[in-house]
């Protein structure tokens, strides 16, 4: 017996072992719950610590920075970066790394190379890190948010590749796939990255005042799912926690108040309900913004009862083995909306459909 | 102490100054700290509160106190900031005039800027020297030879200024940012710290106020930037009572920047805004800081700024800032800062903000729109007459009053106001009751010009767009001084003629009138270009005016011509030779005749120029061109129903013309109107490129499967000649190349001086020839050209 044939014969029984026994396929692990932290100055008060305790969350998606351009100078800058202010317990915590990438970055006229935005935003990593004491090479992870289009994917694509190529081999690259990118992988692209994020939100039209929930509205996500392929990325999965207000000005979204709450707007000397939506009766400053007279708002909460009848649709995604559900994101409005029960609630019945 | 010193001495400049990081460049007051919604634009972008609607304005700058620092946060003119006022840095100019002063107004300014901003750390240094050892004198030599601010330091012995300056020095390396923008800050509180100490130390020894107000800004900047908001608060109330001001001070309005910062910082929003309107409307030099930087969070902040004014002039800034920066109640705002300060000369700028906003609402047209790519103007515009009459009445009130610094702005923006109402009796009564008013016989005046722009707008208004448009009227517009004076009556025109067009449903001639030949040309729609043939053919009016200027020639068929010549390539680019044909015999001999020619079926190894012995070098123009195709094509099948090997001939003609013509071939233009390089560089997103001012994007023939599919075939009859066969298998190999570089996962980046390496599924061409082929005189010769061939062979 040649050694050719030795080989070939190898391989068979591999092949043969492999289809037999499923279990030599990454064994499913449950899905352990883990948040974003998307502020500019990271200090965890004691009450988030405590949540992330009770949802025995170790892991934290810290946003380093956001990068855009200048709108001055059209110059590709980073913006917000983080800034440590408490690192009390933070040595409990596992951090991961995430820049946000406006798709500008990647459109047409850039004189930056893909290579030269890698280095930069790992420039960044190593400042932003160091103030947790790391090193580029000790994460494990960093993650990307680029919403990219037909006209950026092959600069993004690119920047990817050279930023998985400067990693150290223990680092691995996970990006964001939006539900159009997790729909339609053939038109799209896949991104070059280790694993995806499949973000779960901003299902419905933000300009459009007739909408009924942009942030998350179950009939507008089931398209998504229905006859979607298997992504050919392992993917985690991220859910939204968070509120806006949505406010409308000649029939035209005119400006977005965060982080909102039901009973910021019942004062009925300034506001009254009209249908969905909530007619300013009188001028007013909210959230940093100057309302005006006949402006109409639209509350979008992310809460539990709008999170819970999806459940069996966000069940039946494939996820990979060691999956994740991720959170955006972690402040005291997010933490008071959502009780821990129901982020076990979930990671439970996600994991009793993965036969966990 | 005063300062006296005799100028003397040549005021030469200073030639070895160092560059010096802009000593007191302008920083935001307070870092914005709020968290961006995920997948929202990234904070800490510096932009207007507010947008403006895009669109056109008639309005020339002139009219108005351009100068003003306060123009840019309340008017729109586009680049014109950008380019000419914007670049005007207030902060640097304010302090330097202010030194200059505090000397008497005896040092040159440029001087001043020498020694406070450029000179190095050595040479103040030297300057100190100097101060000790040459008092009384202006002999100070090189590097201060005829330097007039370094002659009256030195001359009066101001050991305190240059102690001063390099106190400064110090500071400035602390707050400006020199690491790159992509490493947060060092932390240097310590320091920080150490500097404050000192400077309080340095700010209770010396004697002048001028000197101490500008130690107190340092050490509360300091403590601002250190995170430290109390500690700045408290310095500046310890501290602030050991000045006595004569003279108010710039510096007075920096340092209280950073005390608004501070209480931002705590959270003291309402206290922070009033303090930011002061410099707002004290400080040019810290305008845009002020503006950007004014927030208010709830009605309590608002309460708190307005309870804190102290007269009406502080009130009406306030409301003049709200106005400015969030336009929810523009019209309120501006009645209350009016009733509180009429004479506020803001409130020009305001008024022509405001008319600014209502002419992008109202003179446009859907081609207005979509040049600017604004669709939700239309929405707007529901509210916007009850908006203009609205404001009418109050500017018709103010004007009537005569209240306000700049009555003639006022009363021509009432004029114009009409003519967006399109109240046309109206605004020529008000302008000619405004020129009885002004200079005769200064026609250049400006408000004559800005008048005739007017008139010239409410002329093109008035231009029947009904059943027939008016050319001969708009020709006669177009010929008006105020018309080439001010370049957007000419776009407002053309969206004008475009709109007509579209509502006769002649799609083309309004792509053509807006977006000229591009428009057309780059991504051509066949029925487009067939409705255009249509009119020429019937002779219609339209289309003779619409494409006046771009067909020269005096029997007015070039445009016709190269309209044919568009639909025959259009037809041949989407695989209908046949009747890309019938189109091309349908363009007038004469016409055919003067087609440029070019050399589609020359054999060439590298991409960019031919490199060996033809086959065939024929010249044609593209009718032939299609003419050739069809016969070779028709050559083709006879020859392979014969079995014959000229068969191989032809098809690999036919791959070389398709191939030479199309993106990556020389000869291009056979098929294309337009071949963008910078594409290369996103070969994945064609064929249909984006590309500005054109209606639809550029289309380019990045697809080469049509001439790999004749290289193929031509590989099936090639049977005797090796050589030959060698040529043809390098041919599709470039085929092969070029459809991998169009792929999204492709790897190589255009002008890379690495070789390109197609993945296995893209090199079998290559690898064949190399393999198979690689003694034949064709293979060697093409490694010797092509260094990627070569190094494929290794």
């Amino acid at each position: 017996m040649n050694i050719n044939w030795f080989l070939k014969l190898a391989v068979a029984a591999a092949v043969l072992v492999l289809g037999i026994f499923p279990g030599c396929t990454p064994p499913l692990k449950p899905v352990v719950p883990a948040f974003y932290y998307w502020k500019t100055t990271f200090s965890l008060s004691n009450l988030e610590r405590e949540y992330l305790h009770q949802i025995h969350s170790g892991q934290l998606f810290l946003k380093f920075a956001d990068i855009g351009r200048n709108p001055v100078t059209r110059e590709i800058e980073p913006f917000s970066l983080l800034q440590v202010t408490d690192t009390f317990n933070a040595q409990t915590l596992h951090f991961v790394p995430c820049f946000f990438i406006t798709n500008n970055v990647f459109e047409a006229g850039s004189q930056a190379t893909p290579a030269w935005l890698a280095e930069r935003l790992l420039e960044t990593v190593a400042s932003v890190g160091g103030q947790f004491g790391k090193k580029t090479t000790d994460w494990t992870e960093i993650q990307i948010d680029c919403d990219w289009t037909s006209s950026t994917r092959t600069a993004y694509f690119l920047f990817l590749q050279q930023l998985k190529k400067k990693l150290s081999p223990q680092t691995i690259l996970t990006a964001t796939i939006r539900l159009h990118q997790y729909k339609n992988p053939r038109q799209t692209g896949v991104p070059p990255v280790d694993r995806g994020v499949l973000m779960c939100y901003n299902t419905g039209d933000i300009d459009s005042e007739t909408a009924t929930n942009s942030i998350f509205s179950l009939p507008d996500a089931v398209p998504y799912f229905q006859n979607a392929v298997s992504y050919p990325l392992p993917l985690d999965l991220a859910l939204p926690v968070f509120s806006w207000a949505l406010v409308y000005r000649d029939a035209a979204l005119w400006r977005i108040i965060p982080e909102t709450d039901a009973g910021s707007w019942s004062d009925t000397t300034l506001f009254a309900p009209s249908g969905t939506m909530i007619q300013v009766k009188k001028a007013t400053f909210k959230g940093g913004q100057y309302l005006s007279a006949g402006d109409r708002i639209r509350l979008e909460i992310s809460s539990p009862g709008m999170l819970r009848p999806a459940i069996p649709l966000l069940a039946g995604v494939q996820l990979a083995a060691d999956a994740r559900l991720l959170f955006y994101h972690l402040d005291s409005a997010a933490i008071s909306r959502f009780d821990p029960t129901f982020i076990q609630e979930l990671c439970d019945t996600i994991n009793q459909s993965r036969g966990l | 102490m005063r300062y006296n010193k005799p100028i003397q001495g040549t005021l030469t400049r200073l030639k070895r100054f160092f560059w010096w990081p802009v000593l007191l460049a302008g920083l935001a007051f307070f870092p914005d700290d709020k968290a961006p919604g995920k997948g929202n634009a990234p904070t800490g972008a510096c932009s207007k509160s507010w947008e403006y609607a895009n669109g056109y304005t008639f309005i020339r700058p002139d009219l108005l106190d351009i100068r003003s620092a306060y123009a840019p946060y309340l008017l729109d003119w586009g680049t014109f900031y950008r380019d000419s006022f914007a670049i005007i840095d207030w902060q640097k100019k304010e302090n330097v005039e202010e030194w200059a002063d505090r000397f008497c107004g005896l040092p040159n300014p440029v001087d001043v800027e020498d020694v406070v901003y450029k000179i190095g750390n050595s040479d103040l240094q030297y300057l100190d020297e100097l101060t000790q050892r040459k008092r009384g004198t202006t002999d100070l030599g090189y590097p201060f030879t005829g330097n007039t601010f370094a002659e009256c330091i030195v001359y009066n012995g101001c050991s305190d200024v240059v102690d001063y300056l390099q106190y400064a020095r110090v500071c400035e390396a602390y707050v400006i940012r020199k690491a790159s923008k992509w490493r947060l800050q060092p932390d240097n509180k310590v320091a920080m710290q150490q500097l404050i100490y000192k400077g309080k130390g340095a700010l209770k020894d010396t004697k002048s106020y001028f000197l101490r107000m500008r130690y107190l800004y340092q050490i509360v900047r300091l403590a601002h930037y250190a995170g430290e908001p109390q500690q700045a608060i408290d310095l500046y109330n310890d501290l602030m009572p050991m000045i006595e001001f004569k003279k108010s001070s710039i510096m007075f309005y920096w340092t209280l920047g950073h005390i608004a910062g501070a209480l931002q910082q705590q959270g003291r929003f309402g206290e922070a805004a009033y303090r930011y309107s002061l410099i707002f409307r004290y400080c040019s030099s810290k305008r845009t800081q002020a503006f950007e930087s004014f927030k208010i969070r709830d009605d309590n902040d608002w309460n708190t700024a307005l309870n804190l004014c102290k007269n009406d002039g502080e009130r009406a800034t306030l409301f003049l800032m709200r106005a400015g920066k969030y336009r929810s109640t523009f019209l309120a705002d501006m009645e209350a800062a009016y009733e509180a300060d009429p004479g506020n000369p803001q409130l020009t700028l305001l008024l022509a903000s405001e008319v600014q906003y209502l002419e992008k609402l109202l003179l446009r047209t859907p081609n207005t729109d979509r040049r600017f790519n604004k669709q939700t103007l239309s929405k707007r515009e529901r509210g916007a007459a009850d908006r203009l009459i609205l404001f009418q009445e109050f500017v018709r009130k103010v004007v009537k009053e005569k209240k306000v610094a700049d009555p003639m702005v006022w009363r021509c923006m009432d004029g114009y106001l009409e003519v967006i109402a399109k109240d046309l009796y109206a605004a020529e009564h008000t302008f000619q009751n405004i020129e009885k008013d002004l200079p005769k016989g200064d026609q250049d005046n400006v408000y004559f010009r800005q008048i005739e722009i007017w008139r010239t707008l409410a002329e093109m208004n008035q231009l029947d767009t009904g059943a027939r448009f008016d050319y001969s009227r708009a020709a006669k517009i177009r010929k008006y001084r105020s018309f080439k004076d001010h370049p957007d009556l000419s776009l407002y025109m053309q969206d004008m003629i475009a709109a007509y067009y579209e509502g006769k449903s002649q799609t083309g001639l309004s792509i053509l009138t807006v977006y000229g030949p591009n428009g057309v040309f780059m991504n051509p729609s066949i029925p487009v270009i067939d409705q255009m043939i249509q009119q020429a053919n019937q002779g219609n009016e339209d289309f003779f005016q619409a494409t006046a200027i771009y067909d020269t020639s005096s029997a007015r068929t070039g445009m016709l011509a190269r309209l044919i010549n568009l639909k025959a390539i259009t037809l041949l680019n989407r695989g209908y030779p046949e009747a890309a044909l019938l189109v091309g015999a349908s363009m007038r001999e004469a016409d055919a005749a003067i087609l440029p020619k070019y050399s589609p079926f020359r054999e060439s190894i590298l991409d960019r120029a031919p490199q060996f012995d033809p086959v065939d070098s024929i010249k044609v123009s593209s009718v032939e061109f299609v003419k050739k195709l069809i016969e070779y094509e028709q050559l083709a099948k006879a020859a392979e129903a014969l079995n014959q090997e000229a068969a191989a001939r032809y098809y690999y003609t036919l791959g070389l013309g398709y191939y030479n013509t199309s993106y990556f071939g020389y000869e291009w233009r056979l098929r294309d109107t337009y071949r963008s390089g910078y594409n290369w560089n996103r070969l994945a997103q064609g064929p249909v490129f984006p590309m500005v001012d054109t209606y639809n994007g550029n289309y380019e023939n990045t697809d080469v499967s049509k001439a790999l599919s004749y290289f193929q075939k031509a590989l099936e009859f090639s049977k005797e000649d090796v050589n030959f066969t060698a040529k043809i298998i390098f041919m599709a190999a470039r085929c092969e190349q070029k459809m991998w570089f169009c792929q999204p996962d492709c790897t190589y980046l255009p002008g890379s001086k690495l070789i390109a390496r197609p993945p296995a599924e893209y090199f079998g061409y290559y690898d064949a020839l190399l393999r198979q082929f690689p003694e034949t005189e064709f293979t060697q010769q093409a490694i010797r050209e092509c260094k990627w061939l070569a190094a494929y062979q290794n």
